[in-house]
This record gives C-alpha cells, structure tokens and sequence, in this order.
C-alpha cells in the first residue's frame, strides 16, 4: 500500500512543477493514481480477484502452442502483427486486439499449419495415430476431432463442437486433395481459428460471495501459459479432469511441478528480458567507427550473460542480491569489452574494482539497451531505472518543450544536463531522471567503461536516489547498494511479476493482492518461487469477478 | 477510356523499381463500366514534424503562385497537384508524439494503449466496403521496436490507422510479405475449379467459427464479449471478401521486390508496392507510415544522410530538419508521380486521389501541435478544385476538421469526424 502512497506524491510533484510555470498544458496524464485500499480490513477474503480482460494468445504463445500441439514444423508465425509492448511486457491483454487484418492473417498461418502438417506424411501420421482411416470411417473421425479438440480447446468437447466439427470435415470440397485429408485440414483451422484456441476463454461457474470459480481446466490454463508458456500438455488436463484443479491444495501441488520443471526457468528468462527491456537490443544501432565491437551477436551475448545471472539469482532466497552480484559471465564475444584473453566457453568473472561494476544495473545488457543518445545517457538511463526498477511513472514531457542548448565548449554531459535542470519546465521530472542515471555515467553505449564522456571530459558519476540535494552516491556501486536497500524495488519487482502473470497493469482492486505477494516475497527472504506460489494459491488465481461485473469503466485505458 | 499504365512511371532515381503490371483486358472492361471512378484515399506520414520556420517548409505567401519553399522542392512538379494548407491545430498530450500520430490517423488525442476512434482511411473502408479485394491496406516501413515510452503501448507511436476506438489496423512493414499478400506467389491461378473449392471451404470454416462465437457471446461478460465482437466482426469481414479474394487477379503480378539497403530504400520500394496496389485496382484506401516521430529518422548511410532527426530537431538544428523532411518529400513526390503516371477513364489516378501528407508536431524543436501543414494531393475526381494554392485559415483549425473535409471530397457524407461538424468551407469551394 506505501508504493500507491509513494507514487503519488511522487507525480504530485512532478507535475506540480509544471503547474507553477502556468503551463497550459500540464500533463493531464491518465496516470496510474492506484488508491489505497480504504482500510487494512479491506483486505480480509473473500477478496476482489480483480478486472479479467479476455486474453488473446500471444503471437509467441499462439507459436509455442503450435509447436506443442501438432510437433515441429514450419514456422508460419512471422507474418501475425507483432504484439503491442507496455512496460516492456508483450502480454498486456487490454492493448492485444484482434482487428479485420489481424484475423485476416490468423486465417492465413492456419490455413498453411494444416497444410504442413497434413502435406508431410510422417507429421500427418503422428497427428491421425494408426488403426482406422479418418476419411472412411466416420467413428475413426469422431475419435480424431474428440482427442484433438480437446488438447486445442484445452478442455473437452461439448457435443455441439464435437457434431459441428465433424460435419466440416465430412462436408469438404475435396477438389484441392491432400490425399483425402482436406476435411482434416479444414478441422484443424477452424480449431486455429476458434475463440477457444485464439482466446483464453474462462466461462466458469458460479461461487461462493457472487464470484465465479475457475473449472480446473480454465486453472490448468492458467498455470500452464503463466508457467511453461504455452498449451496446457496431458499431465495438467488429465490433473483438470480428475479434479485435482478443483481446489487449492491440487492447484500448489501442480503448481510446484511446474516450477521444479525446466519451461519455468525459460519463461521467467523471458520476464526478465522483456522487463530488462532486452528486445531492444535486437534493433540497436552504434555508429560502426565509434563501437567497432557492436554487432547484433554481441548483443545476444550480452542478453545472455545477463539471464544467467538472473537464473542465478532467481531461483533461491536472495535475488534481490542480483543487484550487487560480485561476478558475472561472459564469453568469446563479451571479452572484448571486458578487456579479458577470449574463454572457451561461457565462464564466470569478477570484474576488477576499477572497473566500477556491480551486478544488474552494470550489465552491459543494461547499459546498451538502455542508451539513446550518447549526449543524454543519464536521462534514459535514469527513466529505466525510475520505470522499470522502481515502477514510479514518469509523466510525459509537456507539450512545449524548451529547446535544448548545445553545449558550451568545455562543458560536461553532467554539467550540461544540469544547466537543462535549472530550466524550471524541465526540473520537475528530470530532478528524479538525470542524478539517477548519472551514477551510470562511466560506461558508454555498448555498457564498456568509459573515462571520458560525449563532450571528451572526464566523467563523473555522482547522483543521488532522490533526485534533490546533495550528491547521494558516487559511481555505479554506491548507486546498486543503495536499490539493493531499497524497499520499492523489492516491491517494484513484485509488480513487475503481477504484470506480467495477469497481463495488465495493477489497479486500486489489486492493492492487497500486491500487499500479500510483497509479503509473500519478503517473508522468503526474496525468494522468486514465493512470489510465483502465492500467486498461483490466491483465490483470484482460481476465481473471477461474475461476468456481470467483469471490468469497472474506470479500470479501462489506464 | 482504358487504364493505361504508362512507362513514365517506372520512377526517376528510383534505387528500386518495379516492372509494370501488363494490361489487362478485363480491367478495361471494368474502366468501361464504370462513369465516374471511386476516390482513392490516402494518408501518408511523414515523422517528427518540419523544420518550424517560415521559408523551410511553409511558404509566406497565401494563394496561388506562392515562392516554393526547401521542403517543398522535391514535389515541385505536383505544385498544381496539391492544396497546402496550413494553420491545423493537431492534439497535444499526454505524450506530444503519440498524441500527435494518432490525431494526425483519427483526430482525436490517444489513451495510453490506443486511439480513440477510426483514423481516417479506416472509416471510409468501412463506409464504403467496395469491390476491391482488400478494404484498406496498411504499409509500414519501420519494423515495430518494443518502444514503449511514458507508460505508453508501443502502438500509439508506431501505427496511423486504427480500426476503430482501441482497435489497431495492423500494418504490412516487409516489401516481401505484402508483395505477396499482393501478389500472390506471382504465379496467376488460373484453375477455376480450385479456386471455387478454396471458397467454399473457406465459408465452411468461417461459417463453423461464427457458431462458435455466437454459442460462446452470451456465457460472457461485456468486456469479454466485446472482444468476441472483435473476431465476429473479422469473421464476417472475411465471409464478405471470399469472392474479392479468390477471384481471379486483374493485374498480371510485377516481379517480386529485391532488398532495399537502408531506410530511404525500403521508403521508396514500400510506396511503390501500395502505388502498384492502387493501380491494380486492390483497394480504394491505404495508409502509409514514413516512420514514427521520436524512435526514427536515423542516419541512413547507403544515401549519406547524416543525423538524427528527433534528436537534431530538440536541438532547433533547422538545417538537419530540413535534410530529414526532403528526403522524406522524395517518397511523396515518387507516389504522387506513380499516381500521376497512370491513366483510367480518361483521368489519371491522381485526378481520382485524395492523398493527406502530413506529420505530428507543427514545431519538432518544441513538440507543439500548433499550425501544423498539411498537402492535400490528388483532384478527388474533381471535387477538389484549390489545387496550386496555398490555404491558410484566419484561425487555427482542428484537425478534425481537415479530416471530415477530407471525407466529404471523397464522396463520404460523414456528418462528424472527431466530434468536428463544420468542414473547411476553404477546400470544399
């Protein structure tokens, strides 16, 4: 509940600065103003479980997916539209929309799915099993539409679903053969293109306290999408029909399969790199003169080395000490920039003290995914942090921006920034923005160390927390010990984790569910499986409001 | 009064070009048909707004016959092809980009994930469905970037059309996709036997779907079910265009694309695949994104373009700007030549175009959305008769204003878009 407090204060200020300039146009952000719950009670079961937008597949779940129910084959993802990414996550249910174009080209990569697999014969084989002929025997299709339309729906078929979609198959223009397979191939893309495949659908039936209860197969895909990533596979559906998933000692035991499992480990490397902001490190670009060492396999080293750190970290008591780890890793191609002989393979190094790194924050994963603009590195730098370690939202710059002054000959980039500051438009986020990423200041845009900065002055590094007063900390170090004592950063990443599971962002009904989670993960001395098993065991994992009150106008567009 | 594609427009300086679509007999028969052809509706982004100053882009001088200023020498030979107007006030906040790109596609500011109504193109597609096989096309040059700034979607920066309120139109960002989402593999069907099967096939399935959605709708609450709507809605869009899509294609396909090297490159190949979608008759409507205002405009070294345009323009670094907004005004003026190169009805399919060209902030240095200009290209079949002149209303104009003008030259009668009512009596004289 402090983080709501904190944060607001925190905009207050932040705009408050504008609004004593007489800015007309003061952000009128819709920000995230997440109240408090109105009193500590207010957290006493049976808890709101929250706003349920309906979640679309991921384009990299829908492939996954793919790739589990019907085998390897062709990849005919690449042509879906790329999902829109908000905090860095690529999940966020309400920005993920399903338009005419969208549809138009979920049809196309079915279509060419079903071709592929029935065009291949030892893929078509493997999908029809042996023993009866699905074009002749009309029991043989009825046993292939039940077993394939329960893995693609994820449940049982009704007897409906069962009928309509064997009379697709059976109805079929055969003029365009596959052997006879084409009804075949025409059940697999309605599949692929039913709302019980596209959609994660939970229909759910009526609880105790006017809120709906999860069937276990809606909690079997919960889990399985949150913790492997994709299509719930036959132990979790064989769980849901026995009605293991039905309660919440059922739910922690699969739950803690699941996490014991290796597709945990890859799903949460994918967290940490979309809340690391690492996708960008695919498209960025240095100027080849200044950073000969860049190129894009340097930059997957770098992601790399990072999401070995975190599965250091992540999966025992003290993660939040990634923030201070004394070593890291680094191969053939980091080398370079660590300035070491080449190692065979992957190996473990502690950088020298000179070198002034310290765990996450001085990865040059970070630092390179992180820097825009040589001239303004602090200002972007100090944003990633603000945003993503500590989930403070920043508004937008106003409408009328100042224009930026060149730099006076002789001037640092720390100087500079700080003339910028003294402009009063300009001071009430980048106070909060440039003392922060000025302890940054000693590594350049590939994350190597630097000892002179863009302006060709020596670089200095100190900052503060704050933002306001005298110098908090000098050099990156200081800077990660500080966070690492931070309690919103613990907090942050907690958020972070909800974003990601739920697909959205927290809203006041979420308040005591971050309060337990931030519990959860204190009271296990940081511990990211304790975050994840209170998650997985809350009531709101395995219920949901009733559909007649699914989501509150206010809790859309935030 | 045939459709005459005429060598003219295989593209001067064209680092890529594209063989022209042969002839065919039946787009003749079709030209025939038709009295007066469709307007073609087009917005086409530039990024980042143009240099501020008077005499870089906007011109002193109102009327006919104004002093053509640097930005505008590249499209000096469609002077007589487009209205400038000027004095627009776009939408400002929360983030002066976002909310500049998607006034500039709706009129209308954007929510931190989406906009808040139809852009332009999009509402005409759908008041006017047609004949053509695709509704809309959507090109992108930029791939999308997980860019996600100010706690917004990556969608507000990246995309000018929207669906509709909070729904994206997506849109084609690789020459080789949309090439064949175009084309085809370039090989003509001619098997009408298997094309009819293809159909009916295609029905089944889309018939099964829609059964299932309209079983499902009911179980569900409202947030859900509008996004069932949502896939409805595609459903039944892609029921309607089963015979626009497996009918055999009027245009023999050009050949396929080969690889732009840099951004310029990929620019002019982008706009010569949607000129050759306009001329084969594949939609009335499209939409075409240079790039997105802050996250774009690098240097492009294959054309030795030197900068970074978002970055020079917060520095009031006027000459940079005016580098960035040139070279982009080459993309314009090689659309506008393509359109201008071919001929249907008698016309050329300029004439029957209605093209916005425009970007987000009226000044990039200061990220204002105050007197942004805009070049309204194309004669609108007629309709848009200020062409060669330069307009400048006494006071400033919401965009949403230019937009609903913009719809009624094309035959739309929208009585509002983005909640404006009055259209620019200025355009419509």
């Amino acid at each position: 509940m402090k983080r709501f407090a904190a944060l607001a204060a925190f905009l207050l200020g932040c705009t408050g600065t504008f609004a004593s300039e007489e800015r007309a146009a003061v952000p009128s952000a819709p920000l995230p103003m997440v109240a408090p719950p109105a009193a500590a009670d207010g957290c006493a079961a049976p808890r709101d479980p929250g706003p349920v937008f309906l979640r679309r597949l991921t384009v990299a779940e829908y492939r996954r997916s793919v790739r589990d129910l019907f085998g390897a084959g062709p990849d005919r993802t690449g042509e879906l539209p790329p999902d829109p990414v908000i905090d860095g996550f690529d999940n966020n249910a309400e920005a993920i929309t399903l338009s005419d174009a969208h549809l138009e080209k979920f049809r196309d990569a079915a279509e060419r799915i079903a071709d592929d697999l029935l065009r291949d014969p030892a893929r078509r084989a493997a999908l029809l099993g042996g023993g009866c002929d699905v074009r002749t025997d009309a029991d043989c299709l009825g046993r292939f539409v039940s077993s394939v339309g329960r893995r693609v729906y994820r449940r049982p078929l009704d007897a409906e679903e069962q009928r309509g979609l064997g009379a697709l198959a059976s109805g079929a223009d055969m003029t365009d053969s596959l052997d006879g397979h084409r009804g075949i191939a025409l059940v697999l893309q309605a599949m692929l293109l039913s709302p019980h495949f596209l959609f994660r659908v939970e229909v759910g039936r009526p609880e105790r306290a006017g809120l709906l209860a999860l069937t276990g197969f809606e909690v079997a895909t919960r889990l399985s999408y949150l913790l492997r990533g994709t299509t719930p596979d036959e132990a979790l559906l064989a769980a849901a029909e026995q009605g293991k998933l039905d309660g919440a000692d059922g739910i922690a035991a699969a739950a803690e399969a699941l996490l014991a499992a290796p597709a945990a480990r890859t799903v949460m490397r994918g967290f940490a790199a979309q809340w690391l902001g690492f996708p960008l490190l695919a498209s960025a670009a240095r100027d080849p003169a200044r950073y000969p060492l860049w190129n894009a396999a340097l930059g997957a080293s770098m992601q790399e080395e990072t999401l070995r750190l975190f599965d250091d970290f992540a999966w025992r008591e003290g993660m939040l000490d990634l923030l201070v780890a004394p070593y890291t890793w680094f191969d053939v191609r980091l080398a370079k920039l660590y300035g070491r002989p080449a190692p065979a393979g992957w190996t473990r190094i502690e950088p020298g003290p000179d070198e002034g790194r310290a765990g996450l924050i001085t990865q040059p994963s970070v630092l390179t995914a992180t820097a825009k603009n040589e001239a303004a590195l602090a200002i972007h730098r100090g944003k990633f942090l603000r945003e993503q370690i500590l989930c403070e939202r920043l508004p937008p710059p106003p409408d009328d921006v100042p224009q930026i002054v060149p730099s006076a000959p002789g001037q640092s980039e720390a100087q500079r920034l700080a003339q910028h500051r003294r402009d009063p438009a300009c001071s009430g986020c980048h106070s909060r923005l440039d003392p922060l990423g000025l302890g940054l200041s000693r590594f350049d845009m590939i994350g190597a160390v630097r000892r002179t900065d863009a302006a060709g002055q020596p670089v200095t590094s100190e900052g503060s927390l704050s933002g306001f007063g005298p110098p908090e900390f000098d050099g990156a170090p200081a800077l990660a010990r500080a966070l690492r004592g931070s309690p919103a950063v613990a907090s942050c990443l907690v958020e972070q984790i909800f974003r990601f599971a739920h697909g959205r962002r927290p809203v006041p009904a979420d308040a005591c569910t971050l309060a337990s989670l931030d519990e959860a993960f204190t009271r296990s001395g940081h511990d990211l499986r304790a975050v994840l098993r209170a998650l997985v065991t809350s009531d709101r994992f395995s219920t949901r409001r009733p559909h007649t009150a699914d989501v509150r106008p206010e809790e859309v567009g935030r | 009064m045939s459709r005459r594609l005429s060598r003219r427009t295989v593209l001067r300086g064209a680092t890529f070009s594209i063989a022209l679509p042969a002839l065919e007999a039946m787009l003749e028969r079709r030209a025939r048909a038709q009295s007066s052809p469709p307007v073609r509706l087009v917005t086409f982004f530039l990024p980042n707004g143009f240099p501020p100053s008077e005499n870089r882009l906007i011109p002193a001088q109102m009327g006919r016959g104004y002093a053509l200023t640097p930005c505008l020498e590249p499209v000096a030979r469609h002077v007589g092809n487009f209205t400038l107007v000027t004095n627009i006030n776009g939408q400002g906040g929360p983030d002066s980009h976002a909310a500049g790109i998607t006034a500039f596609a709706t009129g209308l500011p954007c929510t931190p994930t989406a906009a808040k109504g139809p852009s332009l193109e999009q509402l005409a597609a759908r008041r006017r469905p047609g004949g053509t096989k695709f509704p809309s096309l959507v090109v992108g040059v930029q791939k999308t970037g997980p860019y996600s700034s100010n706690g917004h979607s990556s969608e507000v920066f990246l995309n000018v059309s929207w669906q509709d309120a909070g729904q994206l139109a997506p849109a084609d960002r690789d020459p080789d996709l949309l090439f064949a989402r175009l084309f085809g593999n370039g090989a003509p069907v001619q098997d009408t036997r298997a094309l009819e099967a293809l159909r009916k096939n295609r029905k089944s399935v889309l018939d099964h779907v829609r059964s299932e959605l309209e079983r499902l709708a009911p179980k569900l609450g409202s947030s859900d079910r509008s996004r069932l709507d949502a896939h409805l809605t595609g459903v039944r869009e892609l029921e309607r265009r089963l015979p626009l899509e497996t009918a055999a294609s009027a245009c023999t396909p050009p050949a396929a694309p080969g690889k732009p090297a840099g951004h310029t490159a990929k620019a002019l190949l982008m706009v010569d695949l949607l000129a050759m979608a306009l001329r084969c008759n594949l939609t009335h409507h499209a939409s075409y994104m240079y790039a997105d205002g802050a996250g774009a405009g690098g240097p492009d070294d294959a054309i030795g373009l030197k900068g970074q345009q978002h970055e020079d323009a917060h520095a009031g670094n006027l000459d940079s700007m005016q580098r960035f907004t040139t070279v982009q005004m080459q993309a314009v003026a090689r659309f506008l030549d393509a359109l201008a190169g071919t001929t249907e009805g008698g016309q050329t399919l300029l004439a029957s175009s209605l093209v916005m060209i425009g970007t987000e902030l009226g000044n990039g240095t200061k990220h204002t959305r105050e007197n942004l200009p805009f070049l309204i290209a194309g004669n609108a079949g007629g309709r848009l008769k200020t062409n060669g002149t330069h307009i400048r209303p006494a006071t400033a104009v919401p965009i949403g204003r230019l937009h609903l003008s913009l719809l009624k030259l094309a035959g739309i009668d929208e009585p509002s878009f983005a909640g404006e009512t009055q259209p620019l009596s200025d355009l419509l004289a």
